[in-house]
């Protein structure tokens, strides 16, 4: 990050998150698919999922990961400005969510709330956009919320998405002059791939289709490993190139917690040191766009990453990357 | 001792139950393995062969059908 970065930006202050009650662990994945534990435990380096009761949907994951935060005594309800939600599977497809969980979480109606459509590099681009619309309109508090429930949209029988993914929600809070200090950002986009992670039904294409059988989530998961392998070097490098900085700078590489097994490909592609590029994601599972603030959060949180420079990279669904870099100072 | 050709069709026979006869030319799509799949059938060679074989070198190497894997398993050892 450049040394001429202003101290008084917006930067993160605060970070928590949700994970539903109801959990999925190897032992009945083992069995409904065949899979060998080892294989699950080791390989993917996931041991369970949470899953959203079938009446609990993104606006209560949101909601609940928001009020942790408050009850850590974080900020009060009446100084946030901005709510930034972000999510792919709504609980309407109107409104926006987000305003839903204003008035749930009796926010000021004059706060600015919306939704925006992203997958697992929604993290990044949240923090940007949060950054940059407090800089640009004097919001001295945001709160930026992932919540994703993939699980109301997968096939219960699919072997390739229904082992990995896992629902749950984060909330991140912004303060000007927070000090998780927010560098440059590098985004990519390639909609060429829209069709390797997709769900078809629900949309103003397939407006009535259930999403379920044909209409469920599909992933060609060799498609996205191809992708993240080709992509993401390059964004990581882009993004550090964008801040002044090296690779040997980078104290941790937060990657989108795709699986075990992805990220060990990429840090190898990379050249970089095991103990550099956490996986965290085995007790939640790839929850999508919150598997960044949560691996945040399984690191100890600020607290404990006092002090370093990390690179966070989100990648997926879109295809869609984008990079930024977080150093931390309290 | 069994060749790495026949290494591949066991480790293949026995994590996914085929009974259907297997050749060198069979591919995986052939077989019906999804990505999933895929990367446990590399785990399960990587068990019976004692050879670590990078998730990446599937693309890497371009591995489609079963000789290619047991040409490769070959490859690795001889490094």
């Amino acid at each position: 990050m450049s040394a001429s970065a202003d101290r008084s930006e917006p930067g993160v202050s605060a970070i928590a998150s949700y994970l539903p009650d109801c959990v999925v662990g190897n032992d009945e994945i083992a069995a409904r698919f065949g899979f060998e534990r080892e294989f699950l435990d080791g390989k993917i380096g996931i041991r369970q999922r949470h899953i959203a009761r079938p009446d609990e949907s993104v606006a209560d994951m949101a909601v609940a990961a928001a009020e942790r935060l408050f009850s850590q005594g974080h900020a009060e309800r009446s100084e946030i400005g901005l709510l930034v939600l972000c999510t792919q599977n709504p609980d309407y497809r109107l409104p926006a969510t987000a305003d839903i969980v204003q008035d749930r979480l009796k926010l000021p109606t004059s706060v600015a709330a919306f939704d925006f459509n992203q997958g697992c590099s929604g993290y990044v681009y949240g923090l940007s956009i949060a950054k940059a619309m407090m800089a640009a309109h004097g919001i001295g508090c945001g709160l930026l919320i992932t919540s994703e429930a993939y699980s109301k949209v997968m096939d219960a029988a699919d072997r390739s998405t229904v082992p990995v993914f896992g629902d749950g929600a984060s909330a991140t809070l912004l303060r000007a002059a927070g000090p998780g200090r927010l560098g440059r950002f590098s985004f990519g986009s390639d909609g060429s791939g829209a069709n390797e992670l997709i769900v078809r039904a629900g949309g103003s294409r397939n407006p009535t289709t259930a999403c379920h059988g044909p209409g469920a989530l599909y992933m060609n998961g060799r498609s996205i490993f191809n992708f993240m392998m080709k992509r993401v070097p390059a964004d990581v490098d882009a993004c550090l190139a964008a801040n002044g900085m090296s690779r040997a700078e980078i104290d941790l590489f937060v990657f989108h917690q795709a699986s075990r097994y992805m990220l060990e490909s990429l840090g190898r592609e990379m050249r970089l040191e095991k103990e550099r590029v956490p996986v965290m994601m085995a007790e939640f599972a790839n929850t999508v766009s919150s598997t960044i603030p949560m691996t945040l959060e399984a690191l100890g949180g600020m607290l404990a990453l006092n002090g370093k420079k990390l690179l966070l990279s989100g990648f997926g669904v879109g295809l869609s990357w984008a990079s930024t870099i977080l150093r931390i100072e309290l | 001792m069994p060749s790495t050709m026949e290494l591949v069709f066991v480790a293949l026979r026995e994590r996914f139950n085929i009974e259907t006869p297997l050749t060198p030319e069979t591919t995986l799509k052939d077989i019906g393995l999804d990505s999933l799949d895929q990367i446990s059938f590399l785990f399960t060679l990587e068990e019976k062969s004692g050879v670590k074989i990078p998730d990446e070198d599937l693309d890497k190497y371009n591995l489609e059908n079963l000789g290619q894997f047991a040409d490769h398993i070959e490859r690795l050892r001889g490094r």
